[in-house]
């Protein structure tokens, strides 16, 4: 069975539980000191397994499957969360309990996204899926006694349960369709025969009920409030792992079931499906970003845009009928999920360190003069918010040049898609404007009195988290090659294993 | 020459199993709808309750005996008897939940009686170990050894039948941290 293929999911696995087990046993007066420890070193563990110890091959018989992608996957799963440990840290710290239960359910979410670009099945996905979103319900929710996080816990539960039941009736329909729910006999189902209209719909419903995952228009309104009220690591969380997650899923769908369709009749109707999702979505992220005043909120709403940038390079994906620009529009949306997640973590690792002074996120007060209260985290937020706009050399700048770069490979054999890359740049120039005004906030403007201490003491643990951060962020931007022949081999791996 | 009692009785074999799927399916929409549309809870439960029913019916239409059986043991008996114990015990006021009527104890003591007795005349009556039929009925044929093997076979879905418990254990978890009291208050 090649057990040896999956230990790095095991290792989590193991370590999930370690931490509540750990925490259950520990005195009440150490609470919550191992739980971080053991979370950290299981994903750090798991993160040279899968980096160092580079597993190749298949295992249960072809259900779990080791390669390029899977790999990829993996390993921005098991990183970033040692990241999002590092995050955490400071913030479980202050918590009274609860530290195991934190730790273990975010293991086991992680363990559902490790598995996503594994598995070679509906069934698997779909386990893995609701592995990963069950979890983010509890997370969400997880500052019980505090009503916004109650509410986001609450919200993120009726949205997600809708957004479940779509993607599980699409795969059933799809099977009833197909008679599989192997991706290789669906593959061939649609190569063979094309979309019957059971076919279309049950796609269409699994892709609307991953829509839901991602944020894309117009399946976001619960976005907004579920980044506000839920605790700022978590949020961290939900904007990087769950939405690289939900793309990775994207891509595998889109693969399987709607590029052996490009060319034909039904191919072009998923190339508007995917087209006018990633425009809404791009356009109404970035605008409705302009009027927010709380940080949170901006970064929920800038979160839906940059889920439209990765959803051009998916509608040029469909669009085109040349399979190197395919993987070239693979590659762009594998490299704009890898700088995201990069991102969003330092973005939302600033936040979660300046809403512990316990004055809220509001922009003109908490982060008004923030170079001067903390100049490291004015810094690494400044970058940040550079990278989300994809000003150089900033790592979102390679997602967004490849992201185009893929558009106008597409746009040779299917024109109409250039209209997409013009919605794209008008939402570049849209998001600088509200990312500057922070930047004005925090540079610009001295610092209110209502925004807490004069100085900001800046936790260990998030010292280490904002400086691999800022190494990343400057670093990628500047020698993004790595990176980028790696996304470039799971995009490869992507379409040679269907 | 007078036609014999049986070619008097239409042959339904053709049109029986559409017809049993529409109203099995009709139940069930009509139901679905019904609870969610009920503005007393109570109301919502029961029409879940048919709706349930109505798509266990359903699975047993498919030869799905196993995940019929389940749906009934499991929603029925175990989700929607918690659902409405939850509602009685959380102590809402009586008109809020659909039970202002007074509540009529003669007909639920009658209707109780009779089906006892009934109950009780038809297990004095039968005696299973003699009836010829149950010996003369062929072996079952049922999904749940397969269901079983499927499950539990590596090559088919071991998979993902590991991560169910993992993702149970989460579920476990998660719940327990929500609705567990705060130590200070208990």
């Amino acid at each position: 069975m090649n057990l040896h293929l999956i230990l790095p999911e095991i290792v989590v696995v193991a370590g999930g539980m370690l931490a509540v087990a750990v925490d259950l046993l520990a005195p009440a007066s150490r609470k919550g000191r191992a739980a971080p420890w053991v979370a950290g070193l299981a994903l750090l563990a798991a993160t040279l397994l899968v980096v160092l110890g580079r597993p190749e091959g298949t295992s249960f018989f072809g259900h779990h499957r080791s390669d390029a992608f899977s790999r990829f996957v993996r390993a921005v799963a098991t990183g970033g969360g040692v990241l999002l440990v590092l995050i955490s840290a400071p913030y479980t710290r202050r918590m009274d309990r609860g530290h195991g239960e934190f730790y273990g359910l975010l293991l086991f979410a992680l363990v559902g996204v490790m598995l996503v670009g594994a598995v070679t099945d509906l069934m698997g996905l779909f386990v893995c899926l609701e592995l990963l979103t069950i979890t983010s319900y509890v997370l969400a929710a997880f500052k019980r006694t505090d009503v916004r996080s109650a509410e986001a816990g609450l919200k993120y539960l009726v949205v997600g349960a809708v957004s479940s039941a779509f993607l599980l009736f699409g795969v059933a329909t799809v099977y009833g369709a197909a008679g599989s729910v192997e991706f290789a006999s669906l593959s061939a189902h649609v190569v063979g025969k094309g979309f019957s209209p059971l076919l279309a719909l049950g796609t269409g419903m699994m892709l609307v009920g991953l829509f839901f995952k991602v944020s894309a228009v117009p399946f976001h309104v619960w976005a907004p409030d579920v980044y506000q009220g839920a605790p700022t690591p978590v949020t961290a969380f939900l904007s990087s792992v769950s939405k690289s997650a939900g793309f990775v899923l994207l891509l595998r769908v889109a693969s399987v079931l709607v590029v052996p369709a490009a060319g034909t009749a039904s191919g072009d109707a998923w190339v508007s499906f995917f087209g006018v999702a990633a425009s809404l979505t791009l356009l109404y992220g970035n605008l409705a970003a302009i009027p927010q005043k709380d940080v949170k909120r901006l970064l929920a709403y800038s979160s839906i845009g940059h889920a439209g940038y990765m959803l051009l390079g998916l509608a040029a994906l469909v669009a085109t009928a040349d399979p190197t620009v395919r993987v070239d529009a693979a590659t762009a949306v594998l490299v704009y999920v890898f700088a995201y997640y990069v991102t969003t973590t330092t973005a939302f690792t600033v936040v979660a360190v300046v809403s512990a002074q316990g004055k809220g996120h509001r922009a003109e007060t908490a982060y008004a003069g923030l170079h001067r209260r903390s100049p490291l985290l004015a810094f690494a937020m400044l970058l940040a918010l550079l990278s989300l706009a994809g000003v150089p050399p900033m790592a979102g700048l390679i997602g967004k040049f490849l992201v185009f770069w893929s558009v106008v490979g597409a746009a040779q054999s299917h024109p109409s898609v250039v209209v997409l890359g013009l919605v794209g740049a008008l939402g570049v120039v849209l998001s600088l404007y509200y990312y500057l005004l922070l930047i004005r906030e925090m540079y610009a403007k001295d610092p209110s009195p209502e925004g807490g201490p004069a100085t900001i003491r800046v936790p260990a643990a998030a010292r280490v988290s904002v400086a691999i951060g800022i190494a990343a962020l400057v670093g990628l931007g500047i020698y993004w090659a790595p990176v980028y022949d790696v996304a470039r081999g799971a995009a490869e791996a992507l379409f040679a294993s269907r | 020459m007078t036609p014999s009692l049986a070619s008097l009785i239409p042959d339904l074999t053709p049109v029986l199993p559409g017809l049993v799927f529409w109203v099995l399916a009709g139940l069930s929409v009509v139901s679905a709808v019904a609870a969610a549309m009920a503005p007393k809870i109570v109301h919502a439960a029961f029409g879940l309750m048919a709706a349930f029913f109505g798509v266990a019916g359903l699975y047993a239409l498919l030869g799905a005996d196993f995940l019929s059986l389940t749906q009934v043991v499991v929603y029925v008996g175990g989700i929607l008897v918690l659902l409405v114990f939850g509602v009685l015990l959380t102590g809402r006021a009586k008109a809020q939940l659909g039970l202002e009527k007074p509540v009529r104890v003669g007909g639920a003591v009658a209707a109780g009686t009779a089906l006892l007795l009934g109950l009780l005349l038809a297990i004095g009556k039968s005696d299973l170990s003699r009836s010829p039929w149950l010996s003369d009925l062929p072996e079952p044929q049922g999904t749940t050894h397969a269901i079983g093997r499927a499950l539990l076979d590596p090559e088919q879905y071991l998979l993902p039948f590991e991560l169910v418990s993992v993702f149970l254990l989460a579920a476990l978890v998660g719940a327990a941290y929500l609705v567990r009291r705060r130590r200070d208050a208990s």
